[in-house]
């Protein structure tokens, strides 16, 4: 139960609360770039989803079992040439990260180019535009945070903070989207066309998400018992196993 | 064969103002948006962005004849990832301050898209000498862009400079309720997207003026 | 096989070479890079035990698990740190000075107002006063949660550890021990800061019965 707790909160955190486009400023390039239509701009957020979560799957499973200090399977090949101690592969992070990255675009390209062939024609360029998207790399950083110190995350949550993070970007593509598709009609300042105005609009659009700072205190604590409860409830367990008990030792 | 294409000192020009990368290419926004809160973090942003911009140019360009064309994207990154870790681990063992403010945010140059897209244009098809002028004068440029942001956001949002307090003093008669929607990430995106129109408007005027 | 070999050689060639150069930047930097991590924490145990104004303009440096306060070139108070032999998981340390102990420190993490809070406690060596309270990292609104790590909380010092710790509003100057003065304008952060340190001590009060400390440190 305090699992699925943990795994809502970082789904609702990365998607909605530190949305990855508009608190963390990663992905804006293609966020200014490819939000003129949202057609494209939801096929744009799905591929991102899609490579987003590959790569997150692939940089959790290398960096638990490789690179992380400590790291069991690069420990144990450390000891059997003979070292001791922990193996602490970790300088070699971001360049695993960034191999891992362009192989799951290569990967989601081969998977397009076979089952969706007028998808893929349509992405033409961005797709493998998408290996240089902030987001990805920032998405495998966060799990590589998350996975030094105590308390290293498990694979679920790091895939959910993953795809919720691809989820938030998608929401603010789609909604800079439909709002440029309007703005199609209005009377803009020459020297304000094309990326000014498009950055002077998100500024908004990150003020309205702002509204959501503090939501994940109040449900961490709508998720979670309170304390006083708990005991309570653990006291009354208590009582009646010690009930059940008592007769067996008196007798 | 390598020398084709604009001189070294042209390169130089070309990248503080005319392609100026904040402005006129629009690339590395990430970085532009999220450091230039003080202006100490982003002349960190800067220095880093150009250390690794005229490494990676230099090793390009001397190993530009021995890439295979398809497998360049790869070597670029390859190089551009090794430089980065250098500056993040060198930032993290003198600047512990500094580098937990810039957090994930170093490790982002890698995909920054103006060092790959100047290892493409310029170092993988000119000498030493091109690829280096282009590589200090895009990372001149790109410190003026940011600079420019962050000296309207801290000014504005702190009152400060540089962590000097300019104005707004607290308790001084001239206090003022400070803008602090300029310290978060909405004023991010006010501050370059006005500056971006402000930057297009001068130009045009410029080239009115030249025409 | 060899056709690949040829088309992929300098890829290979590049890879080793800045395999070693990095190899060789985590040799050099590495120990410096985790001797920061311990000083960002060592900083502020004497602040922590001995009370803010007695460290004021003072000198801090650190040799291994010492701790000195130094005026004027000459050490004040020499501060021993140790750590659990039997680790939970959150960092504790055993403040001793002169061989007897002058205090404990615990790191506590919780959630802010916008993201995590990362503070340390300093608790008397009974467990029944908070002797200080210093926030290592906050991401919350700049000038009015960010107010967390300015002298605002100097009020956690000398509070009871026991009941725990109440924010209230009005700025009577709190002179009831357990009430602390929230920060106008940023209440949900001062509540967070102050629920973070409830947990924390009312947590470490149930856990140090079971620490396992070194007893050679205590006769040093």
């Amino acid at each position: 139960m305090e699992y699925l707790a943990q795994i809502i909160l970082i789904a609702v955190g990365a998607a909605v609360i530190n949305n990855f486009v508009l608190s963390y400023f990663v992905g804006i390039c293609p966020f200014i770039g490819v939000s003129r239509r949202v057609d494209m701009a939801f096929g744009m957020g799905c591929a991102v989803t899609f490579v987003i979560s590959v790569a997150g799957f692939l940089s959790w499973v290398f960096t638990y079992y490789l690179l992380r200090s400590g790291a069991p399977l690069a420990t144990w090949l450390y000891h059997l040439c003979g070292g001791t101690g922990p193996s602490d592969l970790s300088i070699l992070n971001y360049i695993v990260y960034i191999f891992l990255i362009a192989a799951s675009v290569q990967l989601v390209e081969m998977y397009l180019r076979k089952f969706f062939p007028p998808l893929y024609k349509s992405f033409g360029v961005f797709l493998p535009l998408i290996t240089t998207n902030c987001a990805i790399l920032f998405a495998c950083l966060e799990i590589m945070k998350h996975l030094s110190g105590d308390n290293p995350w498990d694979l679920g949550q790091s895939l959910t903070l993953a795809f919720f993070g691809g989820v938030g970007f998608t929401l603010a593509l789609l909604i800079m989207a439909g709002i440029r598709e309007d703005l199609e009609l209005c009377d803009v300042p020459k020297s304000l066309r094309g990326a000014g105005i498009t950055l002077v609009i998100a500024g908004i659009l990150a003020m309205a998400f702002m509204g959501f700072n503090g939501v994940n205190a109040s449900l961490q604590k709508a998720l979670t018992p309170a304390p006083a409860e708990k005991t309570q409830l653990a006291a009354a367990a208590e009582k009646t196993v010690e009930q059940a008990t008592l007769p067996q030792e008196t007798k | 064969m390598s020398n084709d294409g604009p001189t070294s000192l042209e390169r130089f020009i070309n990248g503080i103002l005319p392609e100026n990368p904040t402005y006129r290419q629009v690339l590395g926004m990430c970085p532009t948006l999220a450091v230039t809160a003080t202006m100490k973090a982003s002349m960190t942003m800067a220095v880093s962005v150009a250390f690794v911009m005229i490494c990676s140019n230099i090793i390009v360009s001397l190993i530009r004849n021995l890439i295979k064309p398809h497998l360049r994207i790869l070597v670029f990154t390859l190089i551009i990832a090794t430089f980065v870790t250098i500056a993040d681990k060198f930032l993290a063992a003198f600047m512990p301050d500094m580098s937990d403010q810039l957090g994930p945010y170093i490790p982002l140059i890698i995909v920054n898209c103006i060092i790959i897209c100047r290892c493409e244009v310029c170092a993988a098809k000119q000498s030493l000498a091109p690829a280096v002028a282009d590589a200090v004068g895009q990372s001149i440029g790109f410190m003026l862009g940011l600079c420019s942001v962050a000296t309207v956001r801290e000014l504005l949002a702190s009152g400060s400079w540089f962590d000097i307090p300019l104005f707004w003093k607290e308790g001084s008669s001239t206090e003022w309720m400070r803008w602090a929607i300029l310290g978060l990430a909405p004023g991010a995106f006010f501050t370059l997207g006005l500056l971006m129109g402000v930057a297009n408007w001068v130009g045009a005027k410029f080239e009115k003026k030249a025409a | 096989m060899l056709k690949y070999f040829k088309q992929g050689w300098l890829v290979i060639a590049i890879s080793l070479a800045f395999g070693a150069i990095l190899a060789g930047v985590q040799i050099t930097l590495g120990p410096k890079i985790k001797e920061n991590q311990i000083t960002k924490s060592y900083n502020r145990i004497p602040l922590l035990v001995m009370g803010r104004e007695n460290v004021e303009g003072a000198k801090i440096v650190i040799k291994g698990d010492d701790v000195t306060v130094e005026r004027d070139g000459k050490a004040q108070a020499v501060f021993t740190v140790v750590k659990p032999e039997n680790p939970l998981d959150y960092d504790v340390y055993k403040v001793c000075q002169d061989g007897k102990q002058a205090g404990w420190v615990i790191l506590a993490k919780g959630n802010g107002y916008a993201d995590e809070i990362v503070c340390l406690i300093g608790l008397s060596t009974d467990l029944k006063t908070i002797t200080g309270v210093s926030v290592i990292s906050q991401k919350e609104t700049p000038n009015l949660g960010s107010k967390i790590q300015s002298p605002w909380i100097n009020q956690f010092a000398g509070k009871a550890a026991n009941p725990p710790l109440e924010v209230v509003k009005n700025k009577s100057g709190a002179p009831d021990n357990n009430k602390i003065d929230a920060i106008s304008g940023a209440t949900i952060s001062s509540d967070s800061l102050t629920t973070i340190v409830n947990q924390a001590v009312a947590k470490f009060a149930a856990d140090v019965k079971n620490l396992k400390f070194a007893t050679a440190a205590e006769e040093k």
